[in-house]
């Protein structure tokens, strides 16, 4: 993409660039895990991006509608997902059962998110919902793909920074982990 | 005539009594005249000594109380705030140019420094203090608590800049060409180390030690001491991304 002269061949450099970006992030994911795929700058950009949300007292409150929204959404494209969220009686999303679970699992999400500058203790925390996914009849690792894809659609809408590169070069690995202990 | 006999008898008895008692005291005198001054001099003598022994232990008292006191001042402690004070000052020179230090302050090239050649008005930079090549020796170790604020995702721990060989051109003595090895401890319970082979160069004027990646090799980190604490055996380091210089971490070295 370099010395490119003519006008109409700059877009396509900078598509080619782009394509070629992502692949590489996408292919460091996967070969090391330590220096370049979330790296040190990747978590804190995200744990930055992530405070914003959090400036008013009034947080879980907005916990709560953000991540009801999350869970319906994966129940709408997962519709085998709802029967999963029974016991929290996800047919009456306003309901105290729902807002208390969606409360639970965004909170689990801030502390993955505050958990990013210490390897160490994210490792335990990951392997510690794992094993309460795993305990979960019927969850599957598909479930988890999906509810990453409705994350990051969600979170542009939500935060007026984010890095796309950055947040899913970090979630990719969080949500692997997660359900690394799932059987399907 | 009885009365008369025992009257005799009793004067001879008398006499010789006398006699004797005059002969004890005789001898006496001579035998006591020596051994009497030899103990009232030794009696003095140990007087003195007495004397001399509570001089001393009150003496010992006072050197007591006198320790319990704070202690001087390190002069190495007052050299570190003297050159952290200056260093807060801004009397800094611009780009590429080094402190001539002494009562009036001048900025010189650093390239004129140690050369063989006085550019200062008071000839420091020629000074056999500011041109010490200490800090290049080979085996110096410069060691620190490294922390991290990008590049490396870590809790702070130990970093190590070992100096492995050094070089001063005779055409080109303003600069030490070196070669350095930056060592750190990557996962403290596997104890895996991670080494950077660096090279680069000390600068006297600016009183730094520039090290970037080794030839060939992937340009991951450089390291960047300031020897700011007026000595060769303190410095203020920072481990840089090689190309935008841009600070990953840093630590305060010391000489090990």
């Amino acid at each position: 993409a370099s010395g490119s002269l003519s006008n109409d061949t700059i877009p396509t450099s900078k598509m080619l660039r782009l394509f070629v970006l992502l692949g590489f992030a996408v292919s460091c994911c996967l070969a090391s895990e330590r220096q370049f795929c979330c790296s040190a700058e990747d978590r804190h950009i995200v744990e930055k991006q992530w405070e914003v949300l959090w400036g008013d007292t009034e947080s879980s409150k907005l916990k709560i509608g953000f991540g009801s929204l999350l869970l319906q959404r994966l129940a709408k494209e997962v519709p085998e997902v709802t029967a999963l969220f029974k016991k929290v009686n996800i047919e009456h999303p306003e309901s105290g059962e729902f807002a208390a679970h969606s409360l639970r699992i965004l909170n689990a999400l801030d502390m993955i998110i505050n958990l990013l500058d210490d390897p160490e203790a994210l490792d335990a925390a990951l392997d510690h919902l794992a094993d309460q996914h795993h305990d979960r009849e019927g969850v599957k690792k598909a479930h988890f793909k999906t509810f990453g894809q409705i994350l990051h659609a969600s979170l542009p809408r939500v935060l007026d920074d984010y890095n796309a590169m950055s947040w899913r070069s970090c979630f990719k690995g969080i949500l692997l982990k997660i359900s690394s202990k799932l059987q399907g | 005539s009885f009365g008369y006999l025992w009257q005799r008898q009793v004067s001879t008895i008398a006499i010789s009594v006398t006699m004797w008692y005059v002969l004890l005291l005789v001898g006496l005198a001579a035998a006591a005249t020596d051994p009497y001054k030899e103990r009232g001099f030794k009696y003095i003598v140990s007087n003195q000594k007495l004397h001399i022994n509570q001089l001393l232990e009150e003496l010992h008292e006072l050197e007591e109380k006198f320790e319990k006191l704070s202690p001087d001042v390190d002069p190495k402690d007052v050299r570190h705030i003297r050159a952290r004070i200056h260093s807060l000052e801004h009397d800094e020179c611009p780009r590429h140019q080094g402190q001539c230090g002494g009562d009036v302050p001048q900025c010189i090239n650093d390239l004129l420094f140690c050369d063989g050649h006085k550019d200062c008005r008071n000839g420091r930079d020629e000074d056999p203090e500011v041109c010490s090549e200490a800090v290049t020796h080979v085996g110096s170790s410069y060691t620190g608590l490294a922390t991290w604020s990008s590049c490396e995702e870590s809790r702070p721990h130990n970093a190590v800049v070992t100096i492995t060989a050094s070089q001063r051109k005779d055409f080109f003595p303003a600069r030490i060409w070196v070669r350095a090895v930056l060592s750190f401890e990557i996962d403290e319970h596997t104890h895996r180390i991670t080494t950077i082979p660096l090279r680069g160069y000390y600068n006297f004027g600016r009183r730094a030690l520039v090290l970037g990646p080794e030839r060939g090799q992937k340009a991951i980190y450089g390291v960047r001491c300031h020897f700011d604490l007026g000595d060769d055996d303190h410095a203020t380091c920072h481990i840089v991304n090689p190309a935008s210089l841009h600070e990953c971490g840093h630590f305060t070295a010391t000489r090990y």
